[in-house]
C-alpha cells in the first residue's frame, strides 16, 4: 500500500528525518510511536504531501508519489488528520464531510458552481452515521467538545473515500471510555469499510491492542519494526523512551 | 413556499422601492441611486469573494476601470453596442484579476489588500499614461449610450438598467455562495492546508473567486462608461476602493437583519445607506471626508454593538433564535 524509501528531512541544521524507511502492507493498522520531537509528524507532512523530502521517495499503491501536490495525493486515496484537528471551523460537522466528499467527485468548476447538494441526502449521511454524529451534523466546527472535533476530523478525512488513512494522534486528549470508542471505529474503518491506517499515537494501550505493526521512530531514526510483542521487550525502544538502564534494580520496572 | 418568511417580504418590499423610487425623486437623485446600485455590484461582488474564499480586494476600482476602458474603447473605435461590451469589460476585467492573482497567491491577509490597492493604482496610472488607446488625462469622449429598440435610454431607465444588473448580480451572488463551489471555497478560506489534503485545489479556488469579483466589476464599469459616455482616470482611485470595501464592511454587520446565512442584501442596503451619506455630506465642502471618516470610526468603534443589535433584530424579524452553538 505505501511504500516509504530512506525519506531525509532536514530543518536547518536539524535532522527530522534520517533516512527512514517503511513499508505499510493493506488491511491492516500499523502504528508509529516515539518520543516527542522524533519525526513522527514531519513524516505524515511528508506523506501527505505539505514537506518535499531532500531524499528518498514515497510510493503509493506502485505509484511514485514523492513529489505530488497534497490535493493529488488525496485524489489518489490517501487521507489525513491533524494533531490538533483542523476542521473547517465556521462551517457545520456536515459541511465538513460534504465538502470532502464533494471533493473525491473531481467536477470541473464550472458544473460544481451549478450544484448544490448541500441540502441533499446522500454519502454524507451515511459517514456522519458510521460515526454517530447525528447529533452534531448542523453545529458550527468551531463550538463543538474537543472530543467530537477529533472524531469529526476522521470522518471528514473517511469521507474522501481514502484507501489510506493517515491519523495524528487521534485519542489525543480523550478519556478512557472515548478510547474505547476509537478503538472500535478504527477496526470497524479496517474490517467494514477496507482502509488500511497508519497512525501516530501517544496511548499505548490503543497501539498495543489495535495495531498489527508499529515502528517506533526516535531522533528522526526508525529505531524498530515489528508486532506490539516485539517491540515491546525491544532494548532500543525500551532505552528511547526510558533512558539506558543503570543499575539491576530499574530491571524490574522496564515494562512499566 | 408554504411558510411566511419576514425576510423574504423585507427583500421583497426593498426590490419593489428599488424600483419606484425614480418615480419620487428628482433627476439628480436618480443618478446618485444609479451610482448606489453600481457600487452595490461593485461591494456584493467583493463581498462574494470576501466570504466564500476570504480574497479580500482593495482594487475593485482599478477593474472597474478595465470595465470602463473596455467599453469605452469598443464603442468609440469599433462601434460595439451595449451588451457586448458589458460582456467583454466583464472578462478583460476577470482576466485581469487572474492575472494578478496568480502571482500573488502565497500572499495573505494585509500583503494581499496591498497589492490590489497597489495594482488598481497601476491600472489608473497606465490609463492615465497610456495617451494612445485612453487620450490620457483628457479621457474618452463621445462613448455611445445603450439604445434599446433604437431609442437611448433615459436617465430613468437607465437606473433601472443599473438595478436590473445588480439584482441579477445579487442572485449570481448568492447562488454562488451556496453551490458546491461555494461549499469548497470556504473550506479553503477556513483552512488552506486541511483543504489541500483533502484534495482541494487552493490555487484555483483562490484565483477563480478573484477573477468572479473582477468580472462583476468589468461589468459595472462598462455600465459606467454608457451612463457618462465619458471615461476618464480620475474616479478610478484608491479611494473609490476603500469606499466598496467598507460597503461591503457595513454590509457584512448589516447581513444578519435580513437572514441567517451571510446574505448580500445587508452589503446592497449598505450601499444605498453609504452612496448617500456621502453625497449627503457635500454640503460640507472639503469637511466632508472628515466627517465621513467620523462615521467610520464611529463604526469600527461601535462594531461590537452593531453585529449585536443585527443579529437581535435578524432573529427578531425571523421569529427564532440563530442556532450554532450548542454543546
Amino acid at each position: 500500500m505505501l511504500e516509504v524509501k530512506g525519506v531525509t528531512k532536514r530543518f536547518g541544521g536539524l535532522i527530522a528525518l534520517d533516512n527512514v524507511s517503511l513499508t505499510v502492507r493493506g488491511g491492516t493498522i500499523q502504528g508509529i510511536i516515539g518520543p516527542n520531537g522524533s519525526g513522527k509528524t514531519t513524516l505524515f507532512n511528508v506523506l501527505s504531501g505539505i514537506l518535499q523530502p531532500e531524499a528518498g521517495s514515497v510510493g503509493f499503491k506502485g505509484q511514485d508519489i514523492t513529489r505530488l501536490p497534497p490535493y493529488q495525493r488525496s485524489r489518489a486515496g490517501l487521507a489525513r488528520t491533524f494533531q490538533q484537528a483542523r476542521l473547517f471551523a465556521s462551517l457545520t460537522v456536515r459541511e465538513n464531510i460534504l465538502a470532502s466528499y464533494l471533493e473525491k467527485q473531481s467536477l470541473s468548476l464550472g458544473s460544481r458552481m451549478w450544484k448544490r447538494s448541500s441540502g441533499q441526502k446522500g454519502y454524507a449521511d451515511e459517514v456522519i452515521e458510521f460515526f454517530g454524529l447525528k447529533p452534531f451534523q448542523e453545529t458550527a466546527c468551531v463550538s463543538l467538545p474537543y472530543g467530537v472535533q477529533k472524531l469529526a476530523e476522521i470522518a471528514r478525512a473517511m469521507a474522501s473515500k481514502p484507501d489510506l488513512l493517515l491519523l495524528d494522534e487521534p485519542v489525543n486528549g480523550m478519556n478512557a471510555e472515548e478510547v474505547k470508542g476509537v478503538c472500535d471505529l478504527l477496526r470497524r474503518i479496517k474490517d467494514e469499510l477496507g482502509v488500511t491506517i497508519l497512525l501516530i499515537e501517544h496511548n499505548m494501550s490503543l497501539v498495543m491492542s489495535e495495531c498489527q505493526v508499529i515502528n517506533v521512530l526516535s531522533s528522526g531514526l526508525n529505531l524498530a519494526e515489528g508486532s506490539p510483542q516485539v517491540i515491546s521487550t525491544d532494548e532500543q525502544v525500551i532505552e528511547a523512551y526510558l533512558g539506558k538502564r543503570i543499575g539491576i534494580h530499574l530491571s524490574a520496572s522496564k515494562k512499566s | 413556499m408554504s411558510r411566511w418568511k419576514p425576510g423574504a417580504a423585507i427583500s421583497f418590499l426593498l426590490l419593489l422601492g428599488s424600483v419606484i423610487v425614480p418615480f419620487g425623486v428628482s433627476l439628480y437623485a436618480t443618478r446618485v441611486w444609479t451610482v448606489a446600485m453600481m457600487n452595490a455590484i461593485l461591494a456584493m461582488s467583493l463581498s462574494m469573494s470576501i466570504v466564500i474564499a476570504g480574497v479580500v480586494s482593495m482594487g475593485q476600482a482599478g477593474f472597474y476601470a478595465i470595465g470602463a476602458y473596455t467599453a469605452a474603447v469598443l464603442s468609440t473605435r469599433l462601434g460595439v453596442g451595449a451588451p457586448w461590451t458589458l460582456l467583454f469589460g466583464g472578462v478583460l476585467a476577470a482576466l485581469a484579476g487572474i492575472l494578478l492573482a496568480a502571482p500573488s497567491l502565497r500572499l495573505r491577509g494585509m500583503y494581499f489588500m496591498l497589492t490590489t490597492m497597489a495594482f488598481g493604482e497601476v491600472v489608473r496610472l497606465v490609463a492615465l499614461n497610456w495617451t494612445g488607446l485612453t487620450h490620457g488625462p483628457m479621457g474618452i469622449a463621445g462613448v455611445q449610450g445603450i439604445t434599446i429598440f433604437g431609442r437611448p435610454l433615459s436617465v430613468r431607465e437607465y437606473y433601472w438598467t443599473t438595478l436590473l444588473v445588480a439584482v441579477i448580480c445579487y442572485y449570481f451572488c448568492e447562488f454562488i455562495s451556496r453551490s458546491d463551489y461555494g461549499l469548497a471555497c470556504k473550506s479553503m478560506r477556513d483552512d488552506d492546508l486541511a483543504a489541500s489534503v483533502l484534495g482541494m485545489n487552493v490555487p484555483v479556488l483562490r484565483i477563480s473567486a478573484a477573477a468572479l469579483a473582477c468580472f462583476w466589476a468589468g461589468i459595472v464599469g462598462a455600465l459606467y462608461a454608457h451612463l457618462y459616455s465619458f471615461v476618464s482616470p480620475t474616479p478610478f482611485n484608491a479611494w473609490l476602493s476603500l469606499t466598496i470595501l467598507v460597503i461591503s464592511m457595513l454590509g457584512s454587520l448589516l447581513g444578519p437583519v435580513f437572514s441567517r446565512r451571510a446574505s448580500y442584501i445587508g452589503t446592497f442596503v449598505s450601499a444605498i445607506v453609504l452612496t448617500w451619506l456621502l453625497e449627503g455630506l457635500r454640503f460640507l465642502q472639503e469637511y466632508r471626508m472628515a466627517f465621513y471618516g467620523l462615521f467610520m470610526l464611529l463604526l469600527v468603534v461601535f462594531q461590537p454593538q452593531v453585529q449585536a443589535l443585527a443579529r437581535s433584530l435578524g432573529s427578531h424579524f425571523s421569529g427564532r433564535e440563530r442556532s450554532g452553538v450548542a454543546a
